[in-house]
């Protein structure tokens, strides 16, 4: 294999990945979130694609150890979110899967490492049809709806730390931080906190007047999804 | 005031008063146990009738932790009927959070519960709330809103309304909550 298989290797899943998040964010790209996605992405993706093409230059330790570094924080977020109810256990368990799934393919041979693979494309593919069903759990998708929903509302308001609540039924719980906005769908009502630079950078929005309005809009496009709120 | 008219409809407020006059210096758990009334109830009472001077506190310093043990002193209480209600009239008003920019809150946002409030910065004044009162803070709307009024905060947050006044007076008082216009 020479560099240049590797270059186009790595572009073509450098935009195969922006390609998705393109079609998730319903075109809505921002730049600081992408790079951090493509660049957390490639560093999941570069060791289990070298020993997967290199099995003899395994080193199970290292495999192990990195693995650990870079996913068990996340897992741990996710677990500690479902326990507490704050989101689905679907979302842990199609990441979970997803992900070991791929980091266990270079451990088989043959006919079970490609099983392993497709099982856990599938489980990730699982992942990016749940986030584009309900895409306020997309931060780059939330950002933007969020810096939309403050153009009509009353400007130059006062801020507090404490979250806004708003009396809205949710089926499905959920939890989304966003860059300044965070969401919290619960069973009886949604909580939004909003951070002072945040409040500041949208003109200084009617707080719970601007919560109603970022509430109301991922509603209407979850119900135009056709999806359950 | 509201507090010690409580403490003296409360069912053990005689017994542990003629208990603490025929035997002065007790600790409020020695009391309990002779009593068999639970702990708190008993500290409760001891506590409120301290507040209002008819109760002498002392500090009692041994092996482990300092105790405070009470005696009896008696004395009288005048109920002025107009001060007690002299804030009833808010039940109707629509409240808000007055939005002062000193006041930070330090929240529970799974158990929905305002924690305590700080005032001037993590080096100032900070204010903590038990559940209930937290409870009642979180639902309070924020500011520049409608508003809502303290007889439907206090219904959702589970605190009787009598509290949620008072509640809102000290708030007020703090320019933690305004009332709406």
């Amino acid at each position: 294999m020479n560099i240049w298989n590797i270059i186009f290797g790595l572009m073509f899943i450098v935009l195969l990945y922006f390609s998705i998040h393109l079609i998730i964010n319903r075109g809505k790209i921002e730049v600081r979130y992408m790079f951090i996605a493509v660049l957390y992405s490639l560093l999941i993706g570069l060791p289990v694609t070298f020993f997967s093409l290199y099995p003899e230059r395994m080193n199970l330790a290292f495999y192990v150890v990195y693995y650990a570094v870079f996913l068990l924080p996340v897992y741990v977020n996710e677990f500690y979110n479902c326990i507490k109810g704050r989101q689905e256990w679907r979302r842990l368990i199609l990441i979970f899967f997803g992900v070991n799934l791929i980091i266990l393919s270079p451990f088989a041979k043959g006919g079970l490492k490609m099983l392993l693979i497709v099982l856990g494309l599938l489980f990730v593919s699982g992942f990016f049809v749940y986030l584009f069903r309900y895409p306020h759990l997309n931060p780059m998708w939330l950002q933007d709806t969020a810096q939309k929903a403050a153009e009509n509302i009353e400007k130059n308001c006062k801020y507090s730390s404490k979250p806004v609540v708003l009396s809205i039924p949710s089926k499905k719980t959920s939890c989304t931080k966003g860059q300044g906005v965070t969401l919290f769908f619960k069973k009886k009502n949604v909580i939004v906190k909003i951070s002072k630079d945040f409040h500041e950078k949208l003109g200084k929005p009617n707080m719970e007047r601007y919560a109603e309005e970022l509430v109301r809009r991922i509603k209407n496009k979850i119900k135009e999804e056709g999806e359950i709120t | 005031m509201i507090d010690l008219i409580r403490v003296l409809g409360s069912d053990h407020v005689f017994e542990i008063i003629d208990f603490l006059k025929k035997n002065p210096e007790r600790n409020s758990s020695f009391i309990a146990g002779k009593l068999n009334i639970h702990t708190v109830t008993v500290q409760r009472v001891l506590d409120t009738l301290a507040k209002y001077g008819f109760v002498e506190t002392k500090e009692k310093r041994g092996v482990g932790r300092p105790s405070t043990i009470f005696t009896y002193i008696g004395g009288e209480f005048t109920v002025n009927l107009d001060g007690l209600f002299s804030g009833y009239d808010l039940k109707e008003k629509r409240i808000r959070e007055s939005g002062n920019t000193e006041v930070s809150f330090s929240y529970d946002i799974d158990k929905e519960i305002v924690n305590a409030i700080l005032i001037g910065g993590k080096k100032g004044k900070k204010v903590k709330l038990d559940s209930r009162l937290g409870r009642f803070l979180w639902l309070v709307p924020p500011p520049d809103s409608c508003g809502e009024t303290i007889a439907s905060i206090s219904q959702k947050a589970g605190v009787s309304l009598i509290d949620s006044i008072k509640f809102c007076l000290e708030m007020q008082d703090l320019d933690i909550v305004e009332v709406a216009e």
